[in-house]
């Protein structure tokens, strides 16, 4: 089952694209051009705010944003 | 480099009136250094298409670094003022290590605005030769005796000032 907080993520990015209505765990985010490198930025601070941890701009791998599913893995991850 | 690259990019105002509005975070100050975000404040407000147009400079001097899987390093690609009103791309910290990674020495940028857009374009190619040292014998050495590799060298070293890279851009 989803973290509440990888589905605010995924509400945060519908919510930009109206015109979906669906985002699938592994549809890439940066290739549908879901994310740009402007709104790269609010991701950041979308993912900070649901997850409450503090992402380093310095320090990013963009691997971990490139699906929802690696979000979820990179910063929802319960142990 | 041998040949010149070109990147261009485009940035509505509504996208930077977007970031603006996005939910009282720090979004601009994470994208413009201190320098810029000055250049950006007006008696009126903020620069709305002075920032979409830096904003898209910066996205096209990115894309001079052919930098797969990187992400923008928004605050080490400053697009300053220069004198004379136009233009200048300054490169520090993962920036500049993208530029020499690429082997970018130069860059010129030129940023257009008309509402609801900006656009901006970003050339990067060999350093222009200063008139001054524009004859070169045939084996490649100057007329001051510096060979094509010194030059390169010394132009990096003009570059580079302290932790910038500053490139100057039309």
């Amino acid at each position: 089952m989803a973290s509440t907080g990888i589905e605010d993520v995924r509400a945060w990015i519908l919510n930009r694209h109206p015109e979906r209505d669906t985002l699938s765990p592994d549809e890439n985010l940066i290739e549908s051009r879901l994310v740009d490198s402007l709104s790269f930025v609010e991701l950041v601070y979308a993912i900070e705010g649901a997850s409450g941890v503090e992402i380093d701009f310095d320090t990013i791998d963009i691997q971990d944003f490139q699906t929802l599913s690696a979000i979820e893995k990179a910063f929802f991850a319960t142990v | 480099m041998e040949r010149g690259r070109v990147g261009i990019d485009l940035v509505p105002y509504g996208r930077v009136r977007g970031l603006l509005a996005a939910g009282g975070r720090p979004v601009l100050s994470r994208m413009l250094s201190g320098a810029e975000l000055a250049l950006s404040r007006t008696d009126a407000g903020l620069d709305i298409p002075g920032i979409a147009g830096r904003l898209a400079a910066k996205e096209a001097v990115f894309k001079l670094f052919r930098a797969a899987g990187q992400t923008l390093p928004w605050q080490d690609i400053e697009i300053l003022r220069a004198d004379g009103g136009w233009p200048v791309v300054e490169l520090g910290g993962r920036a500049a290590r993208l530029a020499r990674a690429a082997l970018v020495e130069y860059i010129d940028v030129s940023i257009s605005h008309d509402d609801p857009c900006a656009i901006a374009i970003a050339y990067s190619g060999p350093v222009p030769e200063s008139p001054l040292r524009r004859t070169e014998a045939p084996d490649g050495a100057t007329d001051t005796g510096r060979t094509a590799a010194d030059r390169t060298t010394e132009e990096w070293k003009w570059l580079r000032q302290e932790s910038k890279t500053s490139v100057p851009g039309s």
